[in-house]
This record gives C-alpha cells, structure tokens and sequence, in this order.
C-alpha cells in the first residue's frame, strides 16, 4: 500500500513539473502529456520500471472510467441549441468518430508484425 | 495555489464558464460540495458497474454512459448547475493528469513489441484523425449547420483544452466545443469494441490505436480494460495527437476553414 502511494505521489509530482513546465513554455500541449513524455525518458534511462511507479500506475489506470465520468457529464452543459444543429452535430460526431476509429484499427492491423 | 495548478484549473475554469454562461439553471440554493461530488461520482460508477454486470454486459448498458447519465439526471433533478458539480469534482478530475503520465509504464512495457511498426502505426492513427475530421466537416456542412457549429465540430479530434482554443479561433463556441469532444469520447468507449471486432481488428496493438487516435482518453480507458499493450498504443496515440495536433492545428484548421468557407460560400 505504501509504494502505491510513493507512486502516487511520483506520478503527481510529474504531471505537475509538466503543467509547470507547459505554463513556463506557454505550450498549447496539454502538461499531462509533458509529463507523459517526461516519465518515459526517466523509465528508459533508468532501464527498469521501480515498484511504486508500477503498482500507482496500475490503479490510476484501472481507475480512469471513474476519473472521465466528471467531464463525461459535461454532456449537460450545452443546452441552448437549435434541433437542426444538434441533429448535424449528432450525425456528424457518430459518423465521424465510428469511421475514423475502424480506418485507423483496419489500416493498424494491416501493419505487419 | 501555485502558477502550474493554477493554469490547469483557468482551463477547467474555462469549460466551467462556458458551462455556466450556457446553463439556464442558476438555482444557487443548492450548494455542493467535494465530498457530495465525490459520493455523487463514485455511487453513480458503482451503480453504473452493478447495472452492467445486471445486463449482461450489454453494449448499451455501457458503464461509463450509464455513470454519465445517473450524474446529469440527479444534477438536474437536485437544480445543481454543472459548473458546480464539476468544480466540487476537482479532486477526480484533476486524477486524469497523473493518470495520463502513469500511461508511460505500459509503454516503456510494450516498447519492444512496437518499435519496429511504431511509423505505420502512428500513420494509421494519423489517417483515423484525418478521416473523423474531413467526414464531420463535411457532414455538418451538408446537413447545413450554422458556421459557428462547424467551427466547434472541427478540433474534436484533439484534447479538451487545445480544441477548446482553436474552435475559439474559428469562430465557434468553446463550450460546445467541449461537448463535443466528450461525446466523441464517449461514442468511441460505448460503439469501439463492438465496431472493431465487426471489422475483425484483433490485433490489441491495432485497437489500441484506433481508440487513442479518435476518442482521446476515454478511448485509453477502453483499450486498457482490453489489455495492457492495447492501453500502452492509445496513450501513444493520444499523446502523439495531443503533441502533433495542439502545434499544427492552430496553422491548420484555419486554412481547411477558409478552403471549405470558399466551396460553401459561407453558409
């Protein structure tokens, strides 16, 4: 339990240095991803994945259907619409996002291995 | 609260002010607070999970969009304005930036696996962008949404805040917007698995990057359910897009806007 939370508190601290860092750079990237990448260069010129880092990770990431429900609920926000555009907006975000992810799936599975 | 933290909430802010200028619920008699966010989130996921499992695992008894309903159905019943909720609800919102760095463990992980593909990959995640983009421009424009609609459709296949900025630039309405690409989110998480095993993508590497190419995070939340390499090729994919798309679509989309505002006639 106590390396889950040292983990945390790794995976904290990182995502914040790249908010902070995203901030000083006035990078329209988003900090998270910063510390992303910044964690991947740690783990490689480390050469192995510490324990803490492993086990936090694997309960944020179980966690994430949970973490998404908050903006998920943005659904709510938008209320003022005219039914024309909503219908517009339904169709094309449904069409769009089904035909973009079976493109990018199909052509990634012609890749070969 | 430090200048980092900071920054990272005036976007959030900026979805809750959009939020708030659009919502015609302002009852501020009822207040809520971090603990009811959380009891309210939590109990909604449980529920969500319990009914799923109840169903039989159902496509559309899909947890995360029963979650999202239970949320905005007892927001509305109770008159709590979203801005509100989502304000208390910091604490688990603010999760998804250490989530989003702990992505780097199944990737250094699975490096091996993907080393020698990583470019067709990544160009297979670039056409799946492309497409969603171009297909709901242009579906929008045929089904003749107003310019301001199109303008917020048109960033949905980048990250929250960054599509929020460039709809701002074009026109459109970040709180829309934002929306958007939840819904995008959501479509991907709910119709993905099922959409993938009919066009008989099994390779989980494939599927992660179709997930993390279209439907940002929670299309990371959808591969990781699947496997841990599935997991590893979305955040790859999402944080790619996240990168390559935050720094070219500013230049980008305003050249695609002005070449579709001529062929339409700016209708």
């Amino acid at each position: 339990m106590e390396q889950t939370l040292v983990g945390l508190f790794w995976l904290v601290t990182v995502s914040l240095m790249g908010e902070g860092l995203a901030h000083f750079f006035a990078a329209p990237v988003p900090g998270s991803v910063i510390g992303l990448l910044m964690l991947l260069l740690a783990l490689c010129a480390m050469g192995r994945i510490p324990e803490p880092i492993a086990q936090a990770s694997r309960l944020l990431i179980t966690l994430l259907p949970l973490l998404v429900v908050p903006a998920g609920a943005g659904l709510m926000a938008q209320s003022a619409l005219r039914l024309n555009d909503l219908a517009a907006i339904a169709a094309a975000v449904l069409f769009s996002t089904c035909a973009g992810l079976l493109v990018a799936g199909w052509v990634a599975g012609k890749v070969p291995r | 609260m430090d200048a980092a933290v900071m920054d990272a909430a005036v976007t959030d802010r900026a979805v809750m002010d959009a939020a708030v200028m659009d919502a015609a619920n302002m009852d501020s008699t009822t207040f809520i607070t971090w603990p009811g966010a959380l009891a309210l989130t939590l109990g909604a996921y449980l529920l969500a999970r319990a009914v799923h499992r109840l169903c039989r695992a159902h496509v559309l008894a899909n947890p995360l969009l029963l979650a999202v309903a239970l949320v905005v159905a007892l927001l509305l019943w109770v008159g709590v304005p979203y801005a509100r909720y989502f304000e208390a609800a910091a604490p688990l919102h603010f999760l998804l930036g250490p989530a989003t760095v702990a992505l780097a463990v199944p990737m250094v992980r699975h490096a091996a696996e993907v080393r020698s593909r990583l470019v067709p990959l990544l160009l297979a995640n670039a056409a799946g962008v492309v497409l969603a983009t171009v297909l709901a421009l242009g579906l929008a424009a045929v089904l003749q949404a107003a310019p301001a609609v199109m303008a917020s459709i048109a960033p949905k296949s980048v990250t929250t805040p960054v599509a929020m900025e460039i709809a701002q630039r074009l026109g459109g309405l970040p709180g829309l917007t934002a929306v958007i690409v939840v819904v995008t989110g959501i479509v991907g998480y709910v119709f993905g698995p099922a959409l993938l095993d009919r066009a008989g993508v099994r390779d989980p590497a494939a599927r992660g990057i179709a997930y993390g190419a279209v439907a940002h995070i929670m299309g990371v939340a959808r591969a990781a359910q699947e496997s841990e390499q599935a997991g590893a090729m979305a955040g790859l994919a999402m944080a790619f897009n996240a990168l390559v798309l935050a720094l070219l679509m500013p230049t980008l989309l305003p050249l695609l806007w002005s070449f579709m505002g001529v062929r339409h006639g700016h209708g």
